[in-house]
């Protein structure tokens, strides 16, 4: 499905990514670990094609180059961030912002329609219904903000997720919570993800088939869930 | 922190520049206007070249009919991009015979910058005069300690 | 947007000579039948107009021709009495300028304004069974000169600035409003204007009555075809807020990139009155306007919400004014601009907090976008407190659509230029969200066709 070959990434000529080779599959959960500033973050942007990066390296996307495609067209194709610190819109509902989504993707979907979709997936994700009509994340708490990241997966279904430190500021019951409603998505629509942490916490919950280690911008390890346990007993030190 | 205090009356102009690439400016002023008088400071904060930081602070206090003006201009050329300015003008008034006037103004030529400026002008807050009056210290010395506190 | 730019064919009955004398403010007068003490105040007026200097703060205003623009026109069409009588052409325009279908039916609140004169109009019913007033200008000093004389000029009197005498000395067309005591108008009072002709000079003179505990909503909108030459507006909006009244005056002025828009707006608020003005101002090549509320009475309230859009040689010098006479007042002002494609926006705005004024609040925000390097906003805003026991705070901030906030809506499948359309809009909305729907949906549109391959 998303394919990436040697992959360089700088940014204001500071390299962070030095040759990376990463492979998501259809249906697949991908942890992504490494310690801070290993550019974790900086692929994930990348794949989304965020414009302060500069690359060089293959980025396919189910066998098609993407690599200078704009971000809003990888994301019609089914590519899909939450952000580790999502931005705030004054103004800019998220149910707006979603209709303009659905309808540039020439999905049909009437504003009521959307609006009862929304509404629905905020009560599973425990959210409070006000929050739907206020700017995104226009003040909202670290925890809003992420569970807003989530409803907009579920409502805009895409083909890969990449949750960039979701984690980050959500205590368990909201962890749980997210995890289960990622998990669906896997299940019934064969969503892949691609899960972006420097802690296992979450990787309890949401269990990878496959763990990729990043380190100074390479990769350096990569294999089954057992590495999870691995960092989690030993740390990073491993990989010195 | 550079720190100036104008305590006499009288017209100070002060024109600060941020000539150098990357330059941060940080700048207070106290006006401490505690006797009859005109006070007014006309404060220039001009941003000429890339990614200069100006953090520039005015406070002023009033009282015993003194009348502060303090007029500050944020100027960001067209060059001097990426720049960040923030001006934040604070006067209390400690009486009914102290007036002031503050002008905020800002002059932004140019899109890939941060400004922000912001004035306020009231007299000393209730609740803070009713805590310090609850630990037992009397009305008069509570406003000079807040007045102090709001000056250092 | 482009049909909306053509002129439509318009015949004058009457069209007095380019520029101003003596002689041409007597005929206008004497054309409009009007008494004698009439007469007397608009050459006084002339006098001070021409004592006066032009104004060298705010906007650039060497371009105006004052000798080049007719300051009398008189179109063919008569006031209407309804809707049926109502000319194709004008209906025509109506859809052009935007107004829904259902609006137009309610239309018989309406007066639209060609050039000098009144064209059309006739009062619900219902209103005038209340005792409300709601007529042209003209009519309002024909019918009830007794009301006008009283109020005329008491807030914006003659000599108030150059413009407002110029105003006072040609002035034509415009509203009058009385709402009686404790008359409530629920349903908001329109009216279009609409500069139709060559240099004409648009000098409409406003006068809006709300008595004691009455309310009223007053809707000005404008759009101004295409016209080569400079062509001037300068209007006096007076409004008396009496006792316990509620006035709410709303504008979205889209007048043509050639246009100067010098415009006196000034509110006069008594006891527990409350005066709310709400401005958009996207078009017309320069705009000087700051509408004020003077805060007589206890407890009054003054507020202003305003909008301002400057594209390629545009310069909105807008703002408002507040002054706070009496204890216990508050007023707030929220201000937003825009500017692109080399556009500027200013803010300019007093709030004066006077002795005695024990208890007095007041807020002012003012946010400004610039979308481009090529664009400028600035501030210039004036505070002065005269009372110790009072809350005066002023904050602006001057941003731009980040990068981040583009990748995020970006990310989301959402095109360039319409993420960015999303975020002036967003930018907006707390101002758009206060005036009618219609308005709105118009400033939204009008948002998005400016914003249209903004990037890249």
């Amino acid at each position: 499905m998303l394919e990436i070959k040697n992959l360089k990434v700088s940014i204001e000529k500071k390299e962070i990514l030095k040759g990376v080779d990463l492979e998501i599959k259809q249906g697949e959960v991908l942890a992504l670990m490494g310690p801070n500033g290993s550019g974790k973050s900086s692929l994930a942007n990348v794949i989304v094609g965020n414009p302060k990066y500069q690359t060089e390296g293959e980025m396919y996307w189910n066998g098609k180059s993407i690599l200078k495609m704009r971000t809003d067209e990888r994301a019609r194709k089914g590519i899909l961030m939450a952000f580790q610190q999502p931005v705030a819109i004054p103004g800019v509902s998220v149910r707006e912002m979603l209709l303009a989504a659905m309808r540039s993707a020439k999905k049909s979907i009437s504003a009521l329609e959307l609006k009862q979709i929304v509404i629905a997936e905020a009560k599973k994700l425990k959210i409070d219904e006000s929050l739907l009509t206020r700017g995104i994340n226009d003040g909202f708490s670290g925890g809003e903000k992420k569970k807003l990241e989530i409803l907009q997966m579920r409502v805009l279904k895409p083909s890969l997720l990449i949750l960039d430190e979701i984690d980050s500021g959500l205590d368990v019951d909201a962890l749980k919570l997210l995890a289960e409603a990622v998990l669906e998505m896997v299940k019934k629509e064969k969503m892949s993800v691609l899960v972006i942490t420097h802690y296992q916490k979450l990787l309890k919950y949401l269990i990878p088939d496959r763990v990729v280690v990043l380190k100074k911008g390479e990769v350096v390890d990569s294999g089954s869930k057992e590495i999870v346990e691995k960092i989690e007993n030993k740390g990073f030190a491993i990989y010195e | 922190m550079e720190k100036q205090v104008f305590d006499k009356p009288g017209k100070y102009e002060i024109n600060l520049q941020l000539n150098e690439e990357g330059q941060l400016l940080e700048w207070l002023g106290v006006v401490e206007a505690r006797k009859i008088g005109d006070y007014d400071l006309v404060l220039t904060v001009d941003h000429r070249r890339p990614k200069t930081v100006g953090k520039v602070i005015v406070r002023g206090v009033a009282e015993n009919g003194a009348r502060i003006r303090i007029s500050g201009l944020v100027r960001i050329e067209k060059k001097a991009e990426e720049s960040e300015s923030s001006l934040v003008m604070k006067v209390l008034l400690v009486d009914k015979e102290s007036k002031a006037e503050v002008d905020p103004k800002m002059e932004i030529l140019t899109n890939k910058v941060k400004a922000s400026h912001s004035a306020s002008v009231g007299k000393i807050d209730e609740e803070q005069l009713f805590f310090l009056e609850s630990r037992g210290i009397e009305r008069e010395y509570a406003k000079k300690m807040i007045i102090n506190g709001f000056l250092n | 947007m482009s049909d909306l730019l053509k002129k439509d064919e318009f015949k004058y009955v009457y069209k007095a000579k380019m520029g101003l004398s003596a002689k041409l403010v007597k005929e206008i007068s004497a054309r409009k039948n009007e008494p004698a003490w009439m007469l007397e105040r608009r050459l006084e007026a002339l006098k001070v107009y021409q004592s006066m200097p032009i104004p060298v703060w705010g906007g650039d205003l060497s371009g105006i021709k004052f000798e080049d623009i007719y300051y009398y026109l008189k179109p063919i069409e008569k006031e209407e009495k309804n809707w049926k009588e109502v000319p194709d052409q004008i209906k025509k325009t109506f859809e052009k300028i935007g107004v829904p279908e259902a609006e137009r039916e309610m239309l018989a609140g309406v007066k639209s304004q060609y050039d000098s004169e009144v064209v059309y109009g006739s009062l619900k019913k219902t209103l005038a069974d209340k005792g409300v007033i709601f007529l042209s200008m003209d009519e309002g000093l024909e019918k009830y000169p007794e009301l006008v004389k009283k109020y005329l000029g008491k807030v914006v009197p003659l000599a108030d600035n150059k413009l407002a005498a110029l105003n006072s000395a040609v002035w034509s067309g415009g509203s009058f409003i009385y709402v009686p005591k404790n008359v409530q108008v629920s349903l908001p009072l329109q009216a279009y204007f609409r500069i139709n002709t060559e240099r004409a000079g648009q000098f409409e003179r406003t006068l809006i009555i709300a008595d004691e505990g009455s309310s009223v909503h007053y809707i000005e909108g404008c759009s101004a075809p295409a016209y080569s030459s400079a062509s001037l507006h300068a209007a006096v909006v007076e409004i008396f807020v009496e006792k316990g009244a509620k006035v709410q005056y709303s504008t979205v002025q889209n007048w043509y990139k050639n246009i100067y828009n010098l415009v006196t707006k000034r509110a006069w608020v008594e006891e527990d009155g409350q005066m709310l003005w709400v401005d958009g101002n996207l078009g017309s090549k320069l705009t000087m306007k700051y509408p004020a509320c003077v805060l007589a009475g206890k407890r009054a309230h003054g507020e202003m919400l305003s909008i301002a859009w400057a594209g390629e040689g545009q310069h909105q010098d807008t703002g408002a004014k507040m002054i706070h006479l009496a204890p216990e007042t508050t007023s707030q002002i929220v201000s937003k601009s825009i500017s692109k494609n080399g556009g500027r926006t200013s803010y300019r705005g007093l709030v004066q907090i006077n002795k005695g004024a024990v208890g007095a609040r007041s807020k002012v925000v003012c946010d400004a976008l610039i979308l481009d390097e090529i664009s400028r906003s600035d501030t210039y805003p004036v505070n002065k407190v005269m009372e110790e026991e009072t809350i005066l705070e002023h904050e602006a901030t001057v941003s731009r659509v980040s990068e981040d906030q583009l990748l995020y809506l970006m990310g989301r499948g959402i095109s360039e230029d319409e993420a960015n359309a999303m975020v002036v809009n967003g930018f907006m909305e707390p101002v758009v969200k206060e005036i009618p729907m219609e308005y709105a949906i118009e400033m939204n549109r009008l948002v998005n066709m400016e914003m249209e391959g903004s990037v890249g």
